[in-house]
């Protein structure tokens, strides 16, 4: 393959040409190089790379001398300009050397240009999609004078006139360039303020690739990402919940730091998204991921960028809650699952420790703990030695080094017990049923709500675990601490049992969403004016059988007999029975108003969130003048307004989920206030969530879906005219006597609202 | 070839139902496109009343929901359409082959023979890119139109069937024009000659009435057709003495005690 040479002429504009830098760097062409010439004098540019090269200026020079002068020390055969304002796909020098082979120069007609505002388009190629061989130079002469890329244009057509032929042509799907921001915005760029050193750090912002796909064709092809950039303790402490998404919805992507993806070689059930961010940039990463998948979920709990709230007193509790498991924590089958196993390797190691020594081993780790360290820790492992160490084969696990962690696993399932500091070897234990003694860290600045250190690692399964704190280990002779030993090793350590996955070809997105609303005929043209602004967004997924309408216009009884009201109304029971008539078991019924808007992504969220948790109620965002753009993310659109509801605008469940939860639910009259209160603290009880009347306002997974996915044009509510209506009475009674039974400290008037 | 089958409805009971059953016993490749939903009053319905968004409010939504996982059936729902050519084209978007297209409104029906001779007709004959047909056109379950170029069987009626080709769209449902169908057409004196003669139920039912009376502003339809069912002396020579709108040259008769609501059983 011949080498190609690309020249970058760098004039300061840092935080773009870092991306551009970091995507050269990406490039699946081996034999390439990159030559990087500082004119930029103020600052000088560090980076070590062996197919980059930097030449700093001392002096200013113009771009077009800059570029002559690199050529003497570009040595490909081929020479290709590289902008520090664009970013290339990994395939396009690929593309490009498969484009000029055998020619003497190539130029793909055809680039994406990304604006500010994220939009893409494809537009003409430009002088950064020209290749041409070096040896033509010796017929045009060098780079002609010109600015602005003119210097290049006015070479590129000397070349094309001494060797006449067409651009390549390229489809929208194959272009592999991205130049950042339109022409306009590109010449408003201002160099980077930085002076002096600047040590370059390579960074891609964005998965560019998934943008231009986004922007081909309008959808994202990668639905679910999980964002974990903790070490290997973090990473195994959230696989089982990683592996409920593999088995309930679809196989997760799962962004890690690059130091820590060789974990998941061992797993068959996520497909790795590596990073080189590390866990402090949770944020950033954050932002990467959603700009390339529809769902986003945090396996992290914090990082710049981040506001962790905080539920439990653990930190890999409060992960859970994140991923909208925390109730499913102490499931015992619920455990990490390394299907990818390399036994060999496993043995080889498990006879490596064990030598000759047929005493049951007593694996230690009480010196080296990265996550939360405990310097005074490594005092314990000779007492444990002293002992322990006639009845058992003490090993110290800091001297024993594995190929991959999970390499440990067979280890554990053939030793007595585990005493450790380490959180890694902590989370990797609940993959096996060893009795552990974990000793673990409750410092840290963050505390919960009752004045109790937050932090603490929470060890899952394994069998059985004595948790003993830093502070409390060294206590009373290291009483506490031998007798969780000694009642560790009474515990059996047993095969493992793990939830099995479901069978193959069990389809569960597949789920239909049936759209249930309760229609009548609106007489008020402003009303129909309103509500048809959010009929064209539920037509828009009827009509690509993303929700299947299911309208309900006559029911079996109405408010109006049954209450006296003065106008008609259904009862949700009603309602809820038209449309369970219709789906299947595990069809999905989405209750809204008439008048919500609905956002495109909610049906495919929904066949998630049902899937993996179960049911939940939908916030809305509230409307004041104009409406947002639907193509804004479900979070972009939730933060165009700035207003709570403490209402709740839709419920999704499942047939089955609402079949067999039918006696719990009270007969609500609909289009009165507190029935969706009252419904919403129904399923935030069935996930374990106790209800405050503070937290009753709060979006808490998965009791409810993120805010974002309904719309809502403010207007008048019509059950607010009258407050002791007998359907608003109906509603308040049954929510009060409910509250008296399940939430009794929660405050609720003599009528039946929230105080 | 195969045939595609296309119906826009709203309010379609109780004949949608009576589809199904029809095209399962075909023997050829088929599907039933199906696009739900009110049509505005906009392009070739102009002249029709304005609708209210919504969907069917008869059963037949819950209908069309039972039946939209079955492999040959495909749906498309809005509840507001622009206009019945959009729903026309929202069937007939993303058929990719050659195809024989048969626009089966919800009150028309070939038989599964006919149906099969038909795609026979169209293989037959490689030249022929449209065809017409003559129809029963039931004015009751009793009564049917006799008219010769008049009222039930116009002049230019009834076209329903196409050869399609991929990126062919309709410009206009009533009557059909199918954007790049030029060619010759089947006229229905040969269709009538196989034995290709649809039943057509327009007037069937006392509900079907008020619908389009609603839909077309027919004033006081429903009035007009009471007095036709209890008209006693048959043949009717001039029907717009019974039903205004016909205009000249239409003609009716009575059939048989309930012929027409036993054919649809």
């Amino acid at each position: 393959m011949p080498t190609i040479s690309a020249i970058c002429i760098y004039s300061g504009r840092l935080p773009q040409f870092l991306e551009s830098l970091a995507s050269f760097i990406a490039q699946d062409y081996e034999d390439r190089e990159l030559l990087v010439i500082n004119c930029c004098v103020k600052q000088t540019l560090a980076f070590d790379h062996a197919k980059i090269k930097v030449y700093n200026l001392k002096e200013n020079v113009l771009p077009v001398r800059a570029k002559n002068g690199a050529m003497q020390y570009a040595r490909g055969e081929y020479i290709i300009a590289w902008d520090e304002l664009s970013v290339a796909l990994p395939n396009f020098l690929t593309q490009i050397a498969a484009a000029v082979q055998g020619r003497e120069w190539a130029w793909l007609n055809s680039e994406l240009c990304l604006d500010t505002a994220g939009n893409m388009k494809v537009t003409q190629g430009s002088e950064f999609s020209f290749v041409f061989k070096k040896s033509v130079m010796a017929k045009t002469g060098p780079y002609p004078p010109g600015i602005r890329g003119a210097s290049d244009r006015n070479l590129m057509a000397k070349i094309v006139a001494l060797h006449p032929g067409e651009p390549t042509v390229v489809h929208p799907e194959n272009i592999n360039l991205i130049r950042l921001g339109t022409p306009e915005e590109r010449e408003r760029v201002m160099p980077d303020a930085k002076v002096g050193m600047v040590k370059l750090q390579p960074n891609l912002s964005k998965d560019y690739a998934a943008l231009a796909e986004i922007a081909r064709t309008g959808r994202r092809e990668h639905r679910l990402c999980v964002v974990s950039l903790g070490r290997f303790g973090d990473i195994i402490a959230i696989l089982p919940v990683l592996k409920e998404i593999h088995d309930l919805y679809e196989t997760p992507h799962l962004m890690v730091s690059a130091k820590f993806a060789e974990l998941l070689e061992g797993v068959s059930y996520v497909k790795p998204f590596v990073t080189n961010l590390d866990q402090a940039e949770l944020g950033s990463a954050l932002t990467i991921a959603k700009s390339a998948f529809q769902i986003v979920l945090v396996g992290g709990c914090w990082g710049k960028g981040w506001h962790q709230v905080i539920r439990t007193p653990s930190y890999n509790r409060d992960e859970w809650g994140n991923l909208g498991l925390l109730h499913r924590f102490h499931e015992q089958d619920l455990r990490p699952v390394f299907d990818r196993r390399d036994m060999e390797r496993e043995q080889a190691l498990l006879d490596l420790i064990r030598g000759e020594d047929k005493r049951p081993m007593l694996l230690v780790n009480v010196s080296s703990g990265i996550s939360s360290p405990c310097p005074e820790c490594a005092a314990l492992l000779p007492e444990i030695q002293q002992v322990w160490g006639e009845m058992y084969h003490v090993v110290d696990l800091t001297k024993i080094r594995a190929h991959r962690l999970y390499d440990f696993l067979l280890t554990f399932e053939s030793a007595a017990a585990l005493i450790s500091i380490d959180t890694s070897f902590l989370h990797l234990c609940s993959a096996t049923s060893i009795p552990v003694v974990a000793i673990t860290s409750t410092t840290g600045k963050s505390l919960n709500a009752d004045g109790t250190p937050w932090g603490a690692t929470l060890v899952r399964c394994g069998n059985g675990v004595n948790h003993i704190s830093y502070t409390k280990v060294f206590d009373d002779n290291r009483k506490e601490l031998h007798e969780s030993i000694a009642a560790a090793l009474e515990r059996p350590n047993l095969p493992v049992k793990v939830r099995p996955s479901p069978p193959l070809g069990y389809k569960p997105t597949a789920r239909r969403v049936f759209h249930l609303v309760d229609r009548f005929e609106d007489t008020d043209r402003k009303t129909l004016e309103r509500k048809m602004k959010s009929w064209a967004t539920w037509d828009d997924l009827y009509v690509t059988g993303q929700m299947i309408p299911a309208h309900c216009w006559s029911y079996p009884r109405n408010a109006k007999d049954v209450l006296g009201e003065s106008k008609s109304a259904p009862f949700l029971k009603d309602l809820l029975a038209h449309g369970v008539k219709q789906c299947g078991d595990d069809d999905i019924l989405l209750w809204t108003n008439d008048d919500n808007l609905i956002h495109p992504d909610l049906p495919e969220y929904l066949k998630f969130h049902l899937s993996v948790y179960g049911p939940c109620s939908i916030f809305r965002t509230e409307i004041r003048g104009l409406i947002p753009s639907l193509k804004l993310t479900p979070e972009q659109f939730g933060k165009t307004s700035k207003e709570s509801h403490v209402g709740r605008d839709g419920f999704a469940f499942t047939k089955r989920w609402l079949v067999e939860h039918w006696d719990e639910l009270p007969d609500w009259a609909l289009s009165y206030r507190m029935w969706d209160i009252h419904a919403a603290l129904i399923i935030r009880q069935f996930y374990g969530i106790k209800t405050t009347n503070k937290n009753v306002w709060d979006q808490i997974l998965p009791a409810e879906a993120p805010i974002g996915y309904l719309g809502h044009i403010a207007h008048t509510s019509a059950w607010t005219i009258n407050m002791d209506s007998p359907g608003n009475t109906h509603n308040g009674l049954l929510f009060k006597s409910w509250c008296e039974q399940h939430l009794p400290n929660l405050k609720v008037t003599p009528e039946g609202n929230l105080a | 070839m195969k045939l595609v089958i296309f119906s826009i409805i709203l309010d379609g009971e109780p004949f949608v139902e009576k589809h199904l059953p029809i095209f399962e016993q075909l023997s050829i490749p088929w599907e039933w496109r199906i696009a739900e939903g009110a049509a505005a009053n906009t392009h070739c319905t102009a002249w029709c009343k304005p609708q209210a968004p919504r969907f069917s409010r008869d059963g037949t939504s819950e209908y069309l929901t039972s039946i939209s996982t079955h492999p040959n059936v495909k749906l498309f729902r809005r509840q507001l359409w622009d206009g019945k050519v959009a729903m026309c084209n929202a069937c007939v978007a993303g058929i990719d082959e050659e195809c024989v297209l048969l626009e089966a409104d919800i009150d028309e029906f070939f038989t599964a023979p006919q149906m099969e001779r038909m795609v026979q007709m169209f293989e037959e004959r490689p030249e022929a890119m449209r065809a017409f047909f003559w129809c029963r056109y039931w004015l009751g379950p009793n009564i049917i139109a006799t008219s010769t170029n008049g009222y039930g069987n116009r002049n230019g009626e009834w076209l329903r069937a196409f050869r399609f080709r991929p990126g062919m769209a309709f410009t206009r449902h009533e009557t059909p024009v199918l954007d790049g169908n030029r060619g010759i057409a089947i006229s229905r004196e040969e269709t009538k000659a196989l034995g290709l003669v649809f039943e057509h139920y327009p007037w069937l039912l006392e509900s079907t009435v008020s619908a389009k009376e609603k839909f077309y502003g027919y004033t006081n339809a429903l009035q007009h057709w009471k007095r036709l069912q209890e008209n006693g002396k048959w043949p009717v020579a001039d029907l717009s003495r019974f039903l205004p709108w016909v205009g000249p040259n239409a003609s009716a008769d009575f059939v048989g005690e309930g012929v027409g609501a036993d054919l649809l059983k």
